[in-house]
C-alpha cells in the first residue's frame, strides 16, 4: 500500500507498524517525533499503531533557527 | 544581579540565544558557552528520509547547562502551532516553546491574532509558551491574561539589526506586564541589547547579530557584558536626564580675582 513520509510516497506492506516503518527509514542525527497525519504519535504506541493506505507520516527533528 | 525567573524556573542569564545563520554547529555550540546563556532556542525540521543528516545540531548543546526553546517557525495558523508544539514537545522532551506565527515572508512580522488563539489553547494544554509577537502593549496584555510565560515583543523585523525601532512602545510594554519582557528580534549589537535592559527588559533574544558578526564566539560574549551591564544599570537606578547643565564640580570662582 502507499503511505507519504515527510511528503515522498513509499510503498509499504499491509498493516505496517509505525515502530517498523521507523525501522525501515532509521533517520539518523537525534532525537526526532513522529504524527499520522496531524496526530502526534509518542513512542510507546509507535508499535501498536498500523499503517493505513494514504497515511500521511511526518517524521520531524530540531535544526538550527532563532 | 536579580536573577531571571520563567515558569518558576531560575536564570542566571539574561541573554536568550537563536542557533539560526551560524557558520558551523561546532562555531554555535562555542558562541553558546561564551554567551554565557540558559536558553537557546531550536527550529523544527523534517527529517530528510533519504540522506542521512549527520551533524545534529543538538550534539553540541549542553541540556544540563541550558534550557531547549523550541520554535514554531514556518506554521501560518494557530492549528499549526499547535501541531508543532505537541511534536516539538515529542520530539525535544520539553514543553517550553517559542510561540512565533509569521505568515508575511518580506517582513516576517507576527499573526497577533493566530498567535492569541494558540496561546491560549496551548497554555492550557501545560506548554510554557513564549510567544513571539508584534510591539503591542494590548496584545502583550491579552497574551499574558491567556496564559503566556513572558511576552517577547519585537524591537525591529527579525534579522535586520536595525536595533530599537518599537523602543516607545517596548517602555510601555515593560511598564504594564506582569510577566517577564523579553525583546526580540532586530537588535544588532550589543549597545542595542545595552539599551535594551536599561529600559527594564528582564532579557533579550539575540541571532543573527552574533551568529553573522566576523567572530561569533567573541561576540557572543560582547553581548553579555552588555546585557550585564544594561541589566545592573536598571537596577541601580538611573538617574534622570536634565534640560539644563548641572555642575559637577564647585562653582567657586576662584578664578575670578
Amino acid at each position: 500500500m502507499k503511505v507519504t513520509v515527510n511528503k515522498k510516497e513509499m510503498e509499504v506492506t499491509e498493516g505496517l507498524t509505525l515502530d517498523a516503518l521507523v525501522q525501515q527509514i532509521q533517520p539518523e542525527g537525534g532525537s526526532f517525533a513522529v504524527a499520522v497525519g496531524m496526530k502526534v504519535v509518542k513512542k510507546e504506541n509507535w508499535s501498536a499503531t498500523r499503517l493505513s493506505e494514504n497515511d500521511e507520516i511526518t517524521l520531524i527533528r530540531a535544526t538550527c533557527g532563532g | 544581579m536579580e536573577k531571571l525567573i520563567i515558569a518558576g524556573k531560575e536564570f542566571n542569564s539574561r541573554l536568550f540565544l537563536g542557533t539560526g545563520k551560524f557558520p558551523s554547529n561546532e562555531v554555535m555550540g562555542r558562541a553558546i558557552k561564551s554567551s554565557k546563556t540558559q536558553m537557546v532556542t531550536t527550529a523544527l525540521k523534517r527529517v530528510d528520509v533519504e540522506n542521512s543528516d549527520t551533524d545534529d545540531m543538538l550534539a553540541h548543546i549542553d541540556r544540563n547547562q541550558v534550557v531547549l526553546l523550541p520554535n514554531t517557525s514556518g506554521v501560518r495558523t494557530a492549528k499549526e502551532a499547535v501541531f508543532a508544539a505537541q511534536i516539538a514537545r515529542e520530539a525535544l522532551q520539553t514543553n517550553w516553546l517559542k510561540l512565533e506565527i509569521h505568515p508575511d515572508p518580506k517582513y516576517l512580522f507576527p499573526d497577533a491574532v493566530e498567535t492569541l488563539r494558540a496561546t491560549e489553547e496551548l497554555a492550557k494544554d501545560g506548554f510554557v509558551v513564549l510567544p513571539y509577537v508584534q510591539a503591542d502593549p494590548v496584545l502583550c496584555k491579552q497574551l499574558e491574561e491567556a496564559g503566556a510565560a513572558t511576552v517577547m515583543p519585537l524591537a525591529a523585523p527579525i534579522g535586520t539589526n536595525r536595533g530599537l525601532v518599537t523602543k516607545d512602545l517596548l517602555e510601555i510594554i515593560i511598564e504594564q506586564s506582569n510577566v517577564p519582557v523579553v525583546i526580540d528580534a532586530g537588535i544588532g549589537s550589543p549597545s542595542h541589547a545595552a539599551q535594551a535592559m536599561e529600559m527594564g527588559a528582564d532579557a533579550v533574544l539575540v541571532n543573527t547579530a552574533i551568529a553573522i558578526a566576523g567572530d561569533p564566539v567573541a561576540m557572543a560574549e560582547a553581548f553579555a557584558k552588555a546585557v550585564e551591564a544594561g541589566r545592573q544599570a536598571y537596577e541601580s537606578g538611573l538617574p534622570a536626564t536634565f534640560a539644563t547643565a548641572q555642575a559637577s564640580s564647585p562653582l567657586t570662582e576662584f578664578l575670578n580675582l
